[in-house]
């Protein structure tokens, strides 16, 4: 009995552990890479020991000039930029066409309804290069390539579908006499969907903005063929650190770190909203 | 002050028809309770009023005035919901003020706190003002979302199975509370149940409300004691009306209830006289039937057997089988019979109710 449970907990333990290292692993990989120099990068066998440098951070960021190192000018700054606007400015505009087209779908009846619903859902299963060539075209033709608005605009195949389809199973979750006492009790439509149903989903609007900030943010194949000089994006200059001479893989390294940290502070500043059962109580039964 | 007319109201949900041509007149403050089964459409009839639910045709007039074209919010009732519809996200403080920070309403912070206090003393939650709904028993619910009603003045109060989910000492003491709420404010309420004697202890008038039609309206008195049909019959009493089939049939030119062998008088009118040799069903309330241990010196009884006993506090429900039928009696717990032991059901005359069996129609009520 007793050893059956000790051999229980060890399997659970290797299999996290080894869970862990397939997860974590390469995270721990190029963090140790951005903190290597050109040298030790390429080493092999695989240097685990040696001396960190910030080398790297530093000619990505500001561009100083280290022994034996090519600089790249340092455009990553304005990737970063790029992106966060672009991306911000995607999850806004989802935020406030989805929320608004999920309470529709959630509590309206229209004809063509679920007809709409799937036109949205499906912009998801169907590929993006499927569909980018056709859009290339018509954002040249509109002038919209290389454009804050076009991209943003490109982006709302990404995120909206997405937001619309789970905010609406949130407001379907509301309790429809919830929203009849509030009408009764004195609230116009507009009164009640901003008291009562909006504060309702807080814990869907906050998980859609994470994920939607991320898929904006992780988007390469958009900003590839409908970006340019002006709205280069953080995806498509890491990719630039691969030269036709050589693969500067530090600073790659260090590119691809600094790219993760907005999606880390916004998960860590949102992730409270997720509360399950926000709904709990209010109804019996 | 409010009256409420239904003119020809109907109430479908995709093909089933929940409301069928509701005709009701509902006076300035009065006291009108809707007694009905589980979707008998009670609720359905209250949300037509507070205009949360679409009419599917006919009019509402308040005050005399249709209020088709009103919103909920330009409605002013006031209601309770059997769901209780409390607000999660809130606090009870802040559910039972919800009503009064409404834009029309702009009550000041001040009286507002007051207002809320003190229905929260009276419905014994003001020790739970800070609680969010879930952390509330359903009892505890059930008196916040009352509160929630109870803080504004409104024209109408609807009340749907207020009471249905406290104790039942609380139920007594919210039902006094009601009653007593109800004079001081002088507000029509309308109010839902499926509890008879709800209905009764509260209701200037009840209207029995059976698949989406209205069987019968009246005072408590005039429906428990003289029901238009069978059904409302059925619907007043616990234990309910026992029923037993028969025809009318000429016996020496008295009309007479015949099952079997059994013979028992009825009194002469020409309506039941239509009916002779017609299928007819007896009915009598438990609390009317007295048990006899011999033939009792009266036409009026019928021969039994006795099946179960059940005490119930001061009373005894007694199950008799009169033929195959099962009937139920309602005495004092003071006698105890034994298995099998005949018996005989013994009434009086102006007890004794007679239904069409056809359709279920009244021919002899109390006191005929």
């Amino acid at each position: 009995m007793m050893t059956s449970r000790l051999f229980r907990r060890i399997l659970k333990t290797l299999g996290l552990g080894a869970y862990f290292t397939f997860a974590l692993g390469p995270v721990i990989w190029i963090a140790m890479m951005s903190l290597k120099d050109s040298n030790d990068v390429i080493a092999s066998p695989p240097k685990f020991v040696f001396t960190p440098t910030l080398e790297n951070y530093k000619a990505i960021t500001v561009g100083q000039h280290a022994n034996n190192v090519e600089t790249v000018k340092p455009d990553y700054p304005k990737y970063f930029l790029n992106t966060l606007i672009i991306a911000s400015a995607t999850v806004a505009v989802s935020l406030l066409l989805g929320t608004f087209a999920a309470y529709s779908l959630a509590r309206f009846s229209f004809r063509f309804k679920e007809d709409i619903a799937f036109t949205f859902l499906s912009f998801r299963f169907a590929p993006e290069l499927m569909i980018i060539l056709p859009l290339y075209v018509v954002f040249q033709k509109t002038g919209l390539i290389d454009s804050f608005s076009g991209l943003t605009l490109a982006y709302q195949l990404i995120t909206l579908p997405f937001l619309i389809w789970v905010l609406r199973g949130f407001f379907e979750d509301i309790p429809r006499e919830i929203e009849q006492a509030a009408r009764v009790d004195g609230y116009t439509w507009w009164g009640v969907f901003r008291r009562i149903s909006l504060p309702l989903v807080k814990p869907g609007i906050a998980a859609v903005v994470i994920l939607s900030f991320i898929f904006a943010w992780n988007n390469f194949i958009f900003s590839m063929i409908l970006g340019g000089e002006r709205t280069q994006t953080i995806t498509l200059g890491i990719l630039g650190f691969i030269g036709y001479e050589r693969v500067l893989w530090g600073q790659m390294a260090a590119a691809t770190m600094i790219c993760v940290i907005p999606e880390l502070i916004l998960a860590f500043f949102v992730q409270h909203y997720i509360i399950r059962g926000l709904t709990f109580g209010a109804v019996k039964g | 002050m409010a009256d409420i007319v239904f003119r020809d109201v109907r109430k479908c949900y995709g093909d089933h028809e929940a409301i069928r041509d509701l005709n009701l007149e509902i006076r300035d403050r009065e006291f009108f309770v809707i007694l009905g089964e589980s979707g008998a459409g009670k609720t359905t009839t209250l949300k037509m009023i507070a205009g949360v639910e679409p009419v599917t045709s006919g009019e509402i007039l308040l005050n005399g005035r249709t209020i088709r074209s009103l919103t909920p919010e330009e409605r002013d009732c006031a209601m309770v919901f059997e769901t209780y519809a409390l607000y999660p996200h809130l606090s009870v403080y802040e559910n039972i003020a919800f009503p009064l920070r409404a834009p029309k309403r702009r009550m000041p912070a001040d009286r507002i706190d007051q207002t809320v206090l003190r229905v929260a003393r009276v419905l014994g939650i003001d020790r739970f003002l800070h609680r969010r709904p879930a952390e509330l028993s359903g009892g505890q619910r059930q008196r916040v979302a009352l509160g929630r009603a109870l803080v504004r003045q409104p024209a109408v109060f609807l009340m749907d199975e207020p009471l249905s989910h406290l104790d039942a000492r609380l139920r007594n003491e919210m039902r006094t509370e009601i009653k007593a709420m109800r004079e001081s404010f002088g507000t029509t309420i309308v109010y839902v149940t499926h509890d008879y004697s709800e209905a009764l202890a509260l209701g200037d008038r009840i209207a029995i409300l059976h698949r989406g039609r209205i069987e019968q309206v009246g005072t408590p008195s005039e429906v428990f004691r003289r029901p238009l049909n069978r059904l409302v019959a059925e619907s007043l009493g616990d234990p309910p009306m026992n029923f037993l089939k028969g025809t009318i049939t000429l016996d020496q030119s008295q009309s007479v209830f015949a099952r079997g062998d059994w013979r028992i008088p009825l009194p002469e009118s020409l309506r039941l006289r239509e009916y002779v040799g017609k299928e007819i069903v007896l009915g009598l309330r438990p609390q009317h039937i007295r048990l006899e241990r011999n033939r009792p010196d009266t036409p009026y009884n019928l021969h039994s057997k006795l099946f179960v006993q059940e005490l119930t506090g001061e009373h005894t429900v007694t199950s008799v089988t009169v033929g195959d039928c099962l009937f139920m009696a309602l005495g004092k717990a003071d006698t105890a019979y034994s298995l099998d032991e005949p018996l005989y059901l013994a009434w009086d005359p102006e007890h004794m109710y007679l239904f069409s069996e056809d359709t279920g129609e009244a021919l002899l009520a109390e006191g005929d």
